[in-house]
């Protein structure tokens, strides 16, 4: 375990201080303060909109506080621009991947520093000054290939190495772990503890606090715009302290509570021996009525594509597809809501669950147009609330109208909408696609209760995630799915330990047997 | 070779060989020196129209305004020569300084208002072709200079002599995007605006220098176009708006921004001038010509999505996987052994 610094060598790196921030007469910060030492890894942490990311873009230059100071080793400084902050070595990986997917990985790297020879960009110099820094986060690719061809993990790894390359002091890292594997997340920990021993400060945001024990030594919260805590030693505050730090209320935790296994209907979804055109080979998958299947696997595992393939977005080449016992065939997403009753709640919910400058109620109202439109003719706001309401309310969305544009929501609460929108729907099946990615404890939580309800009142759930703990705690049955291949299927509802050891079995075999020159990977990654 | 194969213009330009040359022995007159050469002729303009869209194109934006630009070069080339009797070099270097200026205009406007391209240029280039009849009254100037005349007009058997400046643009362009670090910078802001933005490259740079070298080489094409046409009329560029397009789209530039391939612009205008000239020579009619056109950039960006699918995968199904599988894939694809993971 990292040594807290002692009080000599505290030294000052970057600091905020009561930073005051509104946009529009919306007060984002208010007074908010983040003070960081050489040598730390520093939580930050707060719901989606308590101005997290303002704070981070405020640090980075990207916005200009209204007042307030930064200090950047203990002098005052004003960044104009992203350039101006980064000069000062502070330096950001942000949550959305900032790649130029056609460029190189070292093109990436040194992106607006291309090194120049005679006035032309040197493409030999430029892999020959990306090799060190690529080796240095572990990406062991040739210089030249292009970025289009990485994981999202390795991404942020080439994030990182970017980051680096600018020898930053400070390096601000915003949830850079929303979308990556156990195993990479390992390796991410490993190079920040290095940076960190090397004397960079680094922010670490997350909404995992599993994560944040595991790595960090202080935590600053933010609410509203506000320090609910501010530099605390991890080591004083448990998780539960957190939580509510963040909230603002005591809330049990429905993961706290466990899941119960549930009286199950009749199949509802089979899978015989399905091919598709993606890949998938032979899957049998059964889901019942009133049952949660979890479908776990690593990213890149087939799970998207396979929940894709079953609402007809990519074509079924081989097998059977049974709906309530009847072979069917689906065509289209509409074809499958209309005629199956299956909705696809989809992980991307920028850009393909929501409309983010429409409104809640026309969002949420998409999916039950055709049903009042069959019965009138036409359709009206007046028809449609009535329809939209009650998700929405039992959601908990917190909106001041349902004719706000969904894009004005916080991240948590624009999921909940995308939920409603499905629910208004009254499907039969739903699949949840990675449902709790990039949200807050809270609005996680909420979602959790979601889609326990739903199961409880008779729909089957496919839930999609890479979080196993949440597949753990709500699923009845747990299927593990890797190169598009099911490998594994075992009953949910048990001890956490267990299950993950034989789930990571289950992957680790697979991945043997299909990749021998993987077996360096799979041998030196854990299995909690 | 492989990467020549590969690129989605190929298909294309193999099925227009093959027709030429079952053309050429259908109807005489299409594989002539004269023919070929009146096809090389136009093709050479093409490329230089498709040249200037694409500029725009690589930064994620796009020029209404070329063929306007072109209207306005025309007659200021045409009025320098004939009535303020400047020297042809004189007044082919204005004009082409007018281009860019014009160019530099509609960058600097969108930069600034951060108005989209479509807008901004439907309104300049309108403007300029008004100004360009203004100051004629619609009466073309017909004292060419010898220069332009032969530049034109000149042929060694079947090869045009426009081929030459064509293919001086499309090295140049092609050098430009590759080697010069404001080449990559547009390139880097059409692929992805906020790594461009947040790498300290300048989104306002990229799109004032994308719009102003597009004015430049709509004014060279311009310049090239006088030579042919023999004569200056404003009425120059009033149908180079879908040949702006449809070269740099045959030649498979992306519309989302973020790729400039030069090379395959000057493929798409030899294309498409030899099919032009295929359908005049079989005398079918000029509405049928137009109609092929648009086809032609149907089929082309068909067979480029087909193409990227069978490349890529479907959009989204085949997401860079983490699966160790594929990191000892791409591992042994690369020169050092090992993995990305320890």
């Amino acid at each position: 375990m990292h040594q807290e610094p002692s009080a000599e060598a505290r030294v000052e790196t970057l600091a905020l201080q009561n930073i005051s921030k509104a946009f529009g007469g919306v007060a984002a910060l208010i007074d908010t303060s983040l003070e960081l030492v050489r040598g730390e890894i520093h939580a930050l942490i707060g719901e989606n909109g308590a101005g997290k990311s303002t704070l981070i873009n405020i640090a980075t230059g990207v916005y200009r506080p209204d007042r307030g100071v930064i200090r950047v080793g203990g002098q005052v400084v004003h960044f104009s621009s992203p350039g101006a902050a980064a000069e000062h070595g502070v330096a950001v990986v942000h949550q959305e991947r900032n790649l130029v997917r056609k460029f190189s990985l070292a093109e990436n790297l040194l992106l607006g520093r291309q090194p120049v020879n005679k006035g032309l960009v040197s493409y030999r110099q430029m892999v020959a000054d990306a090799k060190p820094w690529l080796e240095r986060v572990g990406l062991h690719f040739d210089p030249r290939t292009e970025a289009s061809r990485l994981s999202p993990g390795q991404a942020q790894l080439l994030e990182i190495a970017k980051a680096l390359t600018r020898r930053c002091q400070v390096l601000l890292l915003d949830e850079p772990t929303s979308s990556i594997t156990d195993a990479e997340f390992e390796h991410l920990m490993g190079i920040l503890r290095e940076l960190r021993d090397a004397g960079t400060s680094i922010v670490f945001v997350s909404h995992k606090l599993e994560e944040v024990y595991a790595l960090c030594s202080r935590v600053t919260v933010l609410r509203d715009g506000r320090n609910v805590l501010n530099g605390v030693p991890l080591a004083e505050v448990s998780q539960g302290d957190i939580v509510r730090a963040m909230v603002g209320r005591h809330i049990e935790l429905f993961a706290s509570t466990g899941a119960t296994r549930r009286e199950t209907g009749p199949a509802h979804l089979e899978l015989r021996g399905v091919s598709t055109e993606l890949g998938h080979h032979r899957i049998d998958l059964t889901l019942h009525r009133g049952e949660i299947v979890g479908l776990y696997g690593l990213v890149g595992a087939g799970r998207t594509e396979l929940a894709r393939s079953i609402v007809g977005l990519a074509k079924i080449t081989g097998g059977e597809l049974r709906v309530a016992g009847k072979p069917a065939k689906i065509r289209n997403p509409y074809d499958a809501l209309r005629h199956h009753r299956i909705g696809y709640v989809s992980e991307d919910r920028k850009d393909e669950g929501l409309i983010l400058t429409h409104s809640i109620s026309r969002n949420v109202g998409m999916t039950v147009w055709r049903r009042l439109e069959a019965k009138m003719g036409w359709i009206s706001e007046s028809r449609v609330r009535p329809h939209v309401t009650p998700p929405l309310r039992r959601l908990d969305v917190r909106m001041h109208r349902v004719s706000q544009p969904v894009g004005s929501l916080s991240g948590g609460n624009q999921q909940k909408v995308s939920a409603a929108k499905w629910i208004a729907a009254d499907a039969e099946l739903l699949i949840f696609d990675e449902p709790t990615v990039g949200i807050d404890v809270a609005a996680k939580d909420a979602m959790h209760r979601l889609i326990a309800e739903l199961a409880d009142d008779g729909t089957a759930i496919l839930l999609i995630s890479s979080d196993l703990r949440e597949v753990v705690q709500l699923a009845d049955r747990i299927v593990v799915m890797g190169e598009f291949r099911i490998l594994d299927e075992l009953a949910g509802g048990g001890e956490y330990g267990p299950i993950s050891e034989r789930v990571m079995q289950a992957i680790t075999a697979a991945t043997l047997a299909a990749s021998p020159v993987a077996r360096d990977a799979v041998a030196g990654s854990p299995t909690h | 070779m492989n990467r020549v194969l590969r690129t989605q213009w190929a298909p294309l330009l193999a099925a227009t060989i093959i027709a030429g040359v079952v053309l050429s022995f259908s109807t005489k007159q299409f594989g002539s020196s004269f023919n070929v050469y009146t096809i090389l002729q136009t093709a050479s303009v093409y490329a230089v129209i498709g040249l200037s869209q694409m500029m725009v194109l690589a930064v994620a934006d796009m020029s209404l305004a070329v063929g306007g630009i072109a209207s306005l070069v025309t007659i200021a080339t045409g009025n320098l020569y004939q009535v303020q009797h400047w020297p042809i070099g004189a007044a082919i270097a204005g004009s082409l300084a007018l281009g860019l200026v014009c160019g530099l205009l509609n960058g600097v406007i969108i930069a600034m208002t951060k108005l989209s391209g479509f807008i901004v240029t439907l309104a300049t280039g309108t403007a300029f072709t008004g100004i360009a009849y203004g100051i004629t009254s619609s009466i073309p100037y017909s004292n060419i200079a010898s220069v332009l005349t032969t530049l034109g007009q000149g042929r060694a058997a079947f090869f045009s002599y426009l081929v030459l400046p064509a293919i001086a643009m499309t090295l140049a362009v092609g050098a430009g995007f590759r080697w010069l670090p404001i080449g990559r910078s547009l390139l880097a802001v059409g692929g992805n605006r906020d790594a461009a933005v947040l790498s300290g490259l300048s989104q306002k740079r990229a799109i004032v220098t994308a719009h102003a070298v597009s004015g430049l080489l709509a004014a060279i094409a311009a310049v090239l176009y006088i030579g042919v046409l023999q004569s200056a009329t404003p009425a120059t560029g009033s149908d180079w708006l879908i040949i702006s397009f449809a070269v740099p789209i045959i030649g498979g530039t992306a519309l989302v921004g973020g790729e400039a391939p030069a090379s395959g612009c000057f493929v798409a205008a030899i294309v498409l001038s030899a099919i032009n000239d295929a359908l005049i020579v079989l005398n079918v009619n000029t509405e049928a010509v137009q109609m092929a056109e648009g086809l032609l950039i149907f089929a082309a960006v068909i067979a480029g999505k087909l193409g990227q699918n069978v490349r890529t995968g479907t959009r989204r199904s085949r997401r860079p996987s983490t699966g160790p599988g594929r990191l000892g894939q791409i591992a042994q694809d690369s020169a050092t052994p090992g993995l990305g993971m320890p």
